[in-house]
C-alpha cells in the first residue's frame, strides 16, 4: 500500500506546535496532573500536614468515607444548596437573557457587574446585609412592618441566604452563555414558525428551547460542579453553621486538611468528590447526546 | 523565526530554568541543626562579623500590640544589629483560622503567637519546637504557673509566657451613675449573671438613647472560648464535670459539657442574647467606646485603647459575673517558633528576649498588657491600683486555665463555634449534641 509520507513542512510544523506547546503543557503538568496524583496518594495515607510526617493507610481513608455521618451530613447539605441554587439560577439567566436580548447594553452590564466581583467583597457585603441587628434587608423589612429575620442565624433560613447570594452573583454569567445561545439560532426558524401561526409561547417551546440544549448542558455541568465546590461565602459568611446547617463538603475538607490535621482523610473526600462529579458531568453529556 | 533560532530560544528558556532552580537551592539557608554542628553556640562571632538574619514575627491584631511589639522589636534590633524583625499582623477573627495553614505551609512564620489553650496541641502535632533551654529555673519559677502548665508538653516548655490575661467588665460610669446603680469595686463583691442582667437591663433603660446594647464583647458573639465558656464553666462546683468542661486527659466532653448545669448555663447564655436582648447578635464596630454599649467585657490592654481612642468616655472596670462558682480564664497568646523554621536559634533568642523583663517593659511602655512574670505583676505599680488591679485580684483568687490539651485548638474551635450558635438563638439540645458527638469522635485521635 502506498503511503503518502507527510511533507518536510507539515513535519516542520508539527514540531513547532509541539515546542510552542510545551510552556503549557509544563504548566498543566505542575498545577493539574501533579497536584491531582498527589491528592490521589495522599488519600491513602495518614499525613500530618504540620509535621510532614507521612504513613500508608492503605484504603482506610475510604472506609472511614463510607461510615463518617458528618461526610453523610455535609453531602446532603450540598445537594439541598445545589438544589436551591442551579435550577433556579438557571431559569433566572434564561428569563434574563431573553429579556436583555433586544434591551439596551448596559442592562446587559449592570447584571454582569457582580459576576466580575471579587467572591470575597460579595461575600462580605452580603454577611453586612443579612446582619441580624443592622443590616440592610432587615432594615428595609423593617420599614414595612415584617420582624427581623435570622437570615444566617437560623438553621432553616440560613442556606437559601446564601443560595440566594450565590444565584445573583452567578446569574449573569450563565445569561451571558444563553445570549450568545440564543444569537446563534438563525432568525428564518421563528420567521417560518410565526407564518405557520405559532404563538410566543410555542416559539419558545419547540424552536428555543431544543436548541438550546447544548447550552444547558453545558451551563448544567458546569454550574453544578461550581455548586458542589461551593466554599468561599459559606467559610466568610456562616464557618458551616448554625447547627452545620451550611456545612458544605469542600468546608469538611478544608476542617479535616487544616482544623483536624487530618490531610490524608481531606484527601480521600476530595477525591470522592471528584469521582462523583466526574461520573455527574458523563452522565449529563451521554443522556444530552442520546436526546 | 527560523527553526534554529526556535530551538536556541527554547534551550535557553529550558537553560535558565535550570540553573534558578539551582540557585534556589543554593541559596537556602543550612538547617539550623546542621549551623548548630558546626558553630557552637559559645563561638558565634561578634554581632558585626555574623551573616544578617531577617526573622518573620506573625501575631494576631490587638489593642496597642502592634505598636508595643514595634517596640520591644526596636530594642531587640538594638542589642542585635545582625538581626531584622518583620511583622505580620492579623486581623484577631482570622488568625485562629489562619494559624494552622501557615503552620501547614511550607515557611510559616519563624515566631508565632499562639493561644495558650492551643500550644500543646501544636506542640503535639511538631508544627512548634520546645523551648526549654531558653528558660532557667528562676525564670520558670517567676512565671506564672498556670502559662507554665499550658506550654508545657511532655516535660517541656513550647510557648514563652509573655502577657496574660484574665476578662474585666468595662462600664461606662456616665450611664450607671444616671442610673443610680453602683457596681462592685473588687472580686469578693462581684456580682452574680442574674444580678449584672438585672442591674444593666436598668441602665440600658434609663439611657438617653434607645440603641445601647447592654453588653459587648470584642467580637459578637465572641467565638474565642476565652470569652464565652467561663460563663458555662460558672455553673458547676470547683472540680466538678460542668468547671472543668474537659476530661482530665483532654479526650472527652461527654459529660463534661452536656451536664444539667452545663445546659441550664446555655439557656442563660442565650436568654442574654434572645430573651434580654443584652448582647448583640452580630458585630457592632466600636460599640462601647461611641457610647452604644453600657459594658464591655474585655483584657486589660482594653483600657489604653479607650484613653487613647476615646478620651471623652468615663469608664471604669468591674469583675466578671458568675452564676455558682467565680471564674475567669487565665490565658494569653504566647510566643512560639516554628518546627519548620530556618533560623530555630535566632528564633529562640528573639523569643527570650521578649519573656525577659527588659523585653515585657519595652512592650509595656506602650501598652499595659499583664505581664506572665509575678516579679512584674507585683511591681508594676499600674496593677496595685484600681481599675487594674481588679484584673490581678482575679488572676491570684478565681482565674483558671482553659480547657486544652493536645486537642486544644480543635476543642476551642468547636466550643467556640457552639457558643455562637446558641447565642444565635439555635435549638440549645441540637447544637450541644452535635458538637458533643464530633468533639468525642475527633478527640478520639488523642488517646
Amino acid at each position: 500500500m502506498d503511503i503518502k509520507r507527510p511533507s518536510a513542512h507539515a513535519i516542520e510544523q508539527y514540531r513547532s506546535a509541539l515546542l510552542l506547546s510545551v510552556p503549557a503543557l509544563v504548566g498543566l503538568a505542575v498545577f493539574w496532573y501533579m497536584p491531582t496524583i498527589q491528592a490521589v496518594v495522599l488519600g491513602f495515607q495518614d499525613y500530618n500536614l504540620m509535621s510532614g510526617s507521612q504513613a500508608w493507610t492503605g484504603v482506610e481513608n475510604f472506609q472511614t468515607a463510607a461510615t463518617d455521618p458528618l461526610l453523610r451530613l455535609t453531602f446532603l447539605n450540598t445537594v439541598v444548596y445545589f438544589l436551591m441554587e442551579v435550577p433556579l439560577q438557571m431559569a433566572l439567566a434564561l428569563a434574563l437573557a431573553l429579556l436583555v436580548r433586544r434591551g439596551p447594553a448596559w442592562l446587559r452590564t449592570v447584571i454582569l457587574v457582580p459576576t466580575v466581583t471579587s467572591m470575597v467583597v460579595v461575600s462580605v457585603i452580603w454577611g453586612l446585609m443579612y446582619h441580624p441587628n443592622s443590616g440592610l434587608i432587615n432594615s428595609l423589612l423593617g420599614s414595612v412592618g415584617v420582624a427581623p429575620q435570622p437570615f444566617l442565624t437560623s438553621a432553616q433560613q440560613a442556606m437559601p441566604s446564601i443560595a440566594l447570594l450565590m444565584i445573583w452573583k452567578n446569574v449573569g454569567f450563565s445569561m451571558l452563555f444563553f445570549l450568545a445561545g440564543l444569537v446563534s439560532i438563525p432568525g428564518n426558524y421563528y420567521e417560518a414558525a410565526e407564518t405557520d401561526g405559532a404563538n410566543s409561547a410555542q416559539l419558545f417551546r419547540y424552536i428555543t428551547l431544543p436548541l438550546l440544549r447544548g447550552t444547558v448542558v453545558f451551563l448544567l455541568i458546569t454550574n453544578t460542579v461550581t455548586a458542589f465546590k461551593v466554599f468561599t461565602p459559606i467559610f466568610l459568611i456562616t464557618e458551616g453553621g448554625p447547627i452545620n446547617a451550611t456545612r458544605v463538603v469542600v468546608l469538611y475538607i478544608f476542617e479535616n486538611a487544616f482544623r483536624f490535621n487530618k490531610m490524608g482523610y481531606a484527601a480521600a473526600i476530595s477525591v470522592l468528590l471528584a469521582l462523583f462529579l466526574l461520573i455527574i458531568s458523563v452522565y449529563s453529556l451521554r443522556v444530552s447526546r442520546t436526546k | 523565526m527560523n527553526t534554529k533560532l526556535r530551538y536556541l530560544f527554547v534551550f535557553v528558556l529550558a537553560l535558565s530554568v535550570a540553573i534558578v532552580g539551582c540557585q534556589s537551592t543554593d541559596d537556602e539557608p543550612a538547617p539550623a541543626e546542621e549551623l548548630a554542628e558546626t558553630v557552637p553556640a559559645e563561638e558565634v562571632a561578634p554581632a558585626e562579623e555574623v551573616e544578617p538574619v531577617t526573622l518573620r514575627f506573625m501575631f494576631p491584631e490587638g489593642a496597642g500590640r502592634g505598636p508595643g511589639f514595634d517596640s520591644a522589636i526596636a530594642a531587640y534590633e538594638e542589642l542585635n544589629p545582625h538581626i531584622t524583625i518583620e511583622t505580620e499582623s492579623i486581623p484577631f477573627g482570622e488568625y485562629g483560622g489562619l494559624l494552622p495553614v501557615q503552620f501547614a505551609g511550607d515557611s510559616p512564620a519563624d515566631v508565632a503567637l499562639v493561644d495558650s489553650s492551643a500550644v500543646i496541641s501544636y506542640a503535639y502535632n511538631g508544627a512548634i519546637v520546645a523551648l526549654g533551654d531558653i528558660f532557667n529555673q528562676s525564670d520558670v519559677d517567676d512565671f506564672l504557673p498556670s502559662l507554665v502548665d499550658q506550654s508545657t508538653y511532655e516535660g517541656q516548655m513550647y510557648g514563652a509566657p509573655f502577657f496574660i490575661s484574665t476578662q474585666g467588665v468595662f462600664y461606662n460610669t456616665d450611664m450607671f451613675a444616671a442610673a443610680g446603680i453602683d457596681p462592685p469595686t473588687s472580686v469578693e463583691e462581684a456580682w452574680t449573671w442574674p444580678e449584672f442582667v438585672e442591674n444593666v437591663s436598668r441602665v440600658v433603660e434609663s439611657a438617653e438613647s434607645d440603641d445601647v446594647w447592654g453588653l459587648v464583647f470584642l467580637s459578637n458573639p465572641p467565638g474565642s472560648i476565652s470569652w464565652s465558656l467561663p460563663v458555662i464553666r460558672s455553673n458547676g462546683e470547683p472540680g466538678s464535670n460542668t468547671f472543668m468542661a474537659l476530661s482530665a486527659d483532654g479526650t472527652e466532653v461527654s459529660g463534661y459539657l452536656d451536664t444539667p448545669e452545663a445546659m441550664e448555663a446555655y439557656q442563660f447564655w442565650q436568654d442574654l442574647y434572645v430573651e434580654h436582648g443584652l448582647a448583640p447578635q452580630g458585630d457592632v464596630p466600636d460599640a462601647f467606646g461611641n457610647g452604644q454599649a453600657a459594658t464591655m467585657i474585655s483584657f486589660s490592654a482594653w483600657g489604653s485603647v479607650l484613653n487613647n481612642v476615646f478620651p471623652d468616655l468615663n469608664w471604669d472596670i468591674m469583675p466578671i459575673p458568675y452564676l455558682e462558682t467565680h471564674i475567669v480564664h487565665a490565658s494569653h497568646f504566647m510566643p512560639t517558633v516554628a518546627a519548620k523554621s530556618d533560623y530555630q536559634e535566632e528564633a529562640k533568642a528573639f523569643v527570650q528576649f521578649l519573656s525577659s523583663t527588659e523585653g515585657f517593659m519595652a512592650y509595656y511602655d506602650v501598652t499595659s498588657d499583664m505581664p506572665a512574670r509575678i516579679s512584674l505583676l507585683n511591681g508594676l505599680e499600674e496593677f496595685q491600683v484600681r481599675p487594674l488591679s481588679i484584673f490581678k485580684d482575679e488572676l491570684l483568687t478565681v482565674a483558671h486555665a482553659a480547657p486544652g490539651g493536645p486537642g486544644g485548638a480543635i476543642y476551642g474551635d468547636i466550643v467556640g463555634s457552639l457558643l455562637v450558635d446558641i447565642a444565635q438563638g439555635a435549638d440549645i439540645e441540637a447544637a450541644v449534641d452535635a458538637a458533643v458527638t464530633e468533639l468525642d469522635a475527633q478527640l478520639t485521635q488523642f488517646k
